[in-house]
């Protein structure tokens, strides 16, 4: 396995962290539950585990990130440049590629195509969960919250839309909204516009960065991880994934800046997770390419944690702070100018984050009665549920377990540089679509446990058979089919019966329920 | 067959790295050809952030890759300036039809999906039908409207039918009113009319909205004006709201359609 030789040096995660993180997340959880007052809500055993697991799950992030930067100011030599993620990289694959590679990654790229076009129009998991079917906005029109874009009905967010892409156009003067700070992906989208009119211009735009997201699974996994296979399992998982079917021809940037997030990630793997020559010049770079992606919605911050977490901070500090610096500094720049055009950058997620931290002021002010109610509240547990149903999560798990450390590792950054942002912005709304960034660690864990179940189903199979290398091949290639049909027909339960639930839960997350 | 994918490759090409930045320079150029002041600045802010970006964030890494996403940028650049494809003003969400005169009618068809799983399953858990009429304010007899669904009527809008969220007295929602399943035993369609209570004396708002999905065809919300029918789909690309919905115990939805 690459990179898990024995004679490692310190990394920023042990195992025996993130166990102990777990253990005291789950005694403190414990023991907040008993500062609840009594209340309606704490009637049934199912409140009360759900408040726990919420809990639990969010303080075992929290302990993890902690401990990881405790160890990462502990580690001061300079090389290797990245032991948190990458303790040998000399000896790291090149990434070779067979033609069989080639072939299912197109396999891939064509199935999320597929999914792209079977989710258009009132079949976008999006807009349909807004109609009143879904038994959430049912004071909506039976059509939900929508819009007609090109003759094509469309989440109706996008309308807000429009006035900064005919700005790029050229059709019609800026007119503030609170999307101001998102003009890149309008950028983008005004390429495709005059090719494909405006519906199938931001469904065009989501489309590639779809494909984007899914090429960079399957190289990050190739790259953290040795068997080529997790790679291509996680290309199919990401092209079948809840996320990107939910967002994938709405007129929104989400999928743009999911897609960017795997970007971003190899983009860091490229310049800075290996020898630093000219690091300064690297953390330029990076930051250049956060800030850029910043500017089509949110991914800087899961980026930045990302940037903050991934490498030893005594010996990196200066890369992190001027790649901060540079995102912060491109970020700014649009604003300066957007202001001058008559923009406001005002509203949107940035009030929104500014409310929930108030939100958190007040929470913590209120102690820890209100510590553990934000459990029940701001349904973490139903917020990371929403982005990944128990299938992913039972398969992370086994992937997490068998994986090796520095890919475990590595995964964890991933998961909690996304997870981090949703959990702290639920005082304020539940975000599941937030959590999905953690897409790419989730799904490459969850390929590890499909590896690895069928791995052990093609031992089981070859008990019973004749137990060569090809049944033994044959039966693993058939357990992996078997899981990821197993898992599109849950992501695709909306086309197969008409089910929104799973739309519903990434919509608004879940409640209570289990 | 193996190829080597190596971003960083040694062998990297000098010459396809400068044909790209070359293209890429010739894009941003095309992309100040901007009909107006305000395109120009910021088409070159975001050239810059992406397209220069793109370069530096590259370096040497990839040649033929950014080869190809130079060419595709300056296509792209190009199409922004060449093809003349304004982005249209999508059709009104929430509009408004007074009804002031008691010859006034609102109708509107709509075919129930008997056949569909969704309408069979809310129809065996003995769902109950309702209708949805959006209007303006709170409607109290006499100054409310008046619905008739296949010539029986049905109801009088009053407030205890209201329902969803009024931020204001005067701000538009549904009112909710239920049907007897009766109605639809033999039925293939409903015709529901809206009008004017005969003893109202204010003018009244009826909501419309666009239309996507319609049972019984885009025409099949018209209002009649005293002298003629007029369909809201010609003049708007709308509908009026007035919809079908199938609800179990405790108000759960199992469809809604007009």
């Amino acid at each position: 396995m690459r990179g898990a030789s024995p004679s490692q040096p310190d990394t920023v995660f042990r195992v025996r962290k993130e166990l102990t993180s777990v253990t005291l997340a789950i005694g403190i959880s414990d023991f907040l539950i008993y500062a609840l007052p009594i209340a309606d809500y704490l009637a049934d055993w199912g409140a009360l585990a759900d408040i726990a697991t919420g809990l639990t799950v969010s303080l075992s992030f929290l302990f993890i990130a902690i401990s990881s930067g405790f160890s990462s100011l502990k580690i001061s030599q300079a090389s290797p440049p990245s032991t948190a993620t990458d303790a040998n990289p000399e000896k790291r694959s090149p990434g070779n590629v067979t033609p069989l590679t080639v072939l299912i990654l197109l396999a891939a790229l064509g199935l999320c195509s597929l999914e792209w076009y079977l989710h258009r129009d009132d079949r976008n998991p999006f807009l349909a969960s807004s109609r009143p079917e879904a038994n959430e906005d049912t004071w909506l029109t039976a059509d939900g919250y929508a819009m007609l874009l090109d003759g094509h009905i469309a989440q109706n967010d996008g309308t807000f839309l429009l006035p900064m892409l005919r700005m790029f156009t050229g059709d019609a003067p800026p007119e503030p909204s609170e999307f101001d700070a998102r003009a890149g992906h309008l950028y983008f989208v005004s390429f495709l516009v005059p090719w494909l009119g405006t519906y199938w211009a931001f469904a065009g735009t989501n489309l590639v960065f779809w494909w984007l997201a899914v090429v960079s699974v399957w190289w990050l996994g190739n790259r953290n991880w040795s068997e080529q296979s997790i790679g291509l399992i996680g290309a199919v998982l990401v092209a079948t994934s809840q996320g990107f079917i939910f967002m994938g021809t709405a007129p929104q940037p989400h999928a743009v800046a999911y897609g960017l997030f795997g970007v971003l990630l190899v983009a860091h793997d490229l310049l800075l997770n290996r020898r630093l020559d000219a690091p300064f010049s690297k953390a330029v770079r990076f930051g250049w390419a956060t800030g850029s992606s910043g500017l089509i919605y949110f991914v800087h911050v899961p980026s930045l944690i990302y940037l903050w977490l991934a490498m030893p901070l005594r010996t990196h500090w200066r890369v992190m702070v001027i790649g901060t610096l540079t995102t912060l500094s491109i970020l700014t720049i649009w604003q300066i100018i957007g202001s001058y055009l008559g923009l406001s950058f005002s509203g949107g997620n940035s009030a929104l984050a500014t409310e929930a931290v108030a939100n958190w002021v007040t929470i913590f002010r209120g102690g820890l009665q209100d510590i553990a109610a934000w459990g029940h509240y701001s349904r973490p547990r139903g917020t990371m549920l929403g982005a990944f149903w128990y299938p992913w999560w039972i398969l992370a798990a086994i992937g997490w377990w068998k994986s090796p450390r520095i890919a475990r590792n590595w995964a964890m950054v991933v998961l909690i540089a996304a997870f981090a942002p949703a959990l702290l912005f639920t005082t304020r709304f539940q975000l599941p679509r937030v959590a999905f960034f953690a897409y790419p660690g989730m799904l490459l864990l969850a390929s590890v446990g499909i590896d690895e179940i069928a791995k052990l189903g093609s031992r089981i199979v070859s008990s019973f058979a004749s137990g060569t290398a090809p049944v033994r091949r044959e039966a693993y290639i058939a357990t992996v089919i078997t899981i990821l049909v197993a898992l599109a027909t849950v992501t695709n339960r909306d086309l197969i019966t008409g089910s929104l639930r799973f739309a519903v839960n990434f919509h608004y997350a879940l409640g209570t329920e289990w | 067959m193996v190829t080597d994918i190596r971003v960083n490759s040694p062998g990297w090409n000098p010459r396809l790295i400068m044909m790209a930045r070359g293209i890429t320079l010739a894009a941003i150029a095309i992309q100040l050809i901007a009909p107006t002041f305000e395109a120009l600045v910021s088409r070159l802010t975001f050239a810059t952030i992406y397209g220069i970006g793109a370069l530096v964030i590259a370096g040497r890494s990839a040649p033929f890759v950014q080869l190809v996403g130079a060419i595709t940028y300056l296509l792209a650049s190009i199409a922004m300036n060449v093809i003349d494809r304004p982005v249209a003003d999508p059709p009104s969400t929430l509009w408004g039809q007074i009804v002031d005169d008691t010859r006034q009618e609102v109708a509107h068809r709509i075919i129930p999906p008997y056949g569909t799983h969704q309408w069979q399953q809310g129809w065996a858990s003995d769902g109950q039908p309702f209708i949805y009429v959006c209007a303006r304010g709170r409607l109290e007899p006499p100054e409310t409207l008046v619905l008739t669904v296949n010539g029986s009527a049905i109801s009088a809008l009053d407030t205890s039918q209201m329902f969803g969220p009024r931020p204001q007295p005067e701000s538009v929602g549904f009112y909710r009113i239920p049907v007897p399943r009766g109605l639809f035993t033999g039925s293939p369609s409903l015709y529901v009319q809206v009008r004017r209570d005969e003893r109202a004396t204010l003018p009244l708002e009826i909501c419309g909205t666009i239309t996507a999905r319609p049972t019984a065809g885009f025409e099949s919300s018209r209002f009649f004006n005293g002298t003629s029918w007029i369909s809201p789909w010609t003049t708007r690309q709308g509908r009026f709201q007035i919809e079908l919905r199938l609800e179990g115990p405790g108000g759960h939805v199992f469809g809604a359609w007009y």
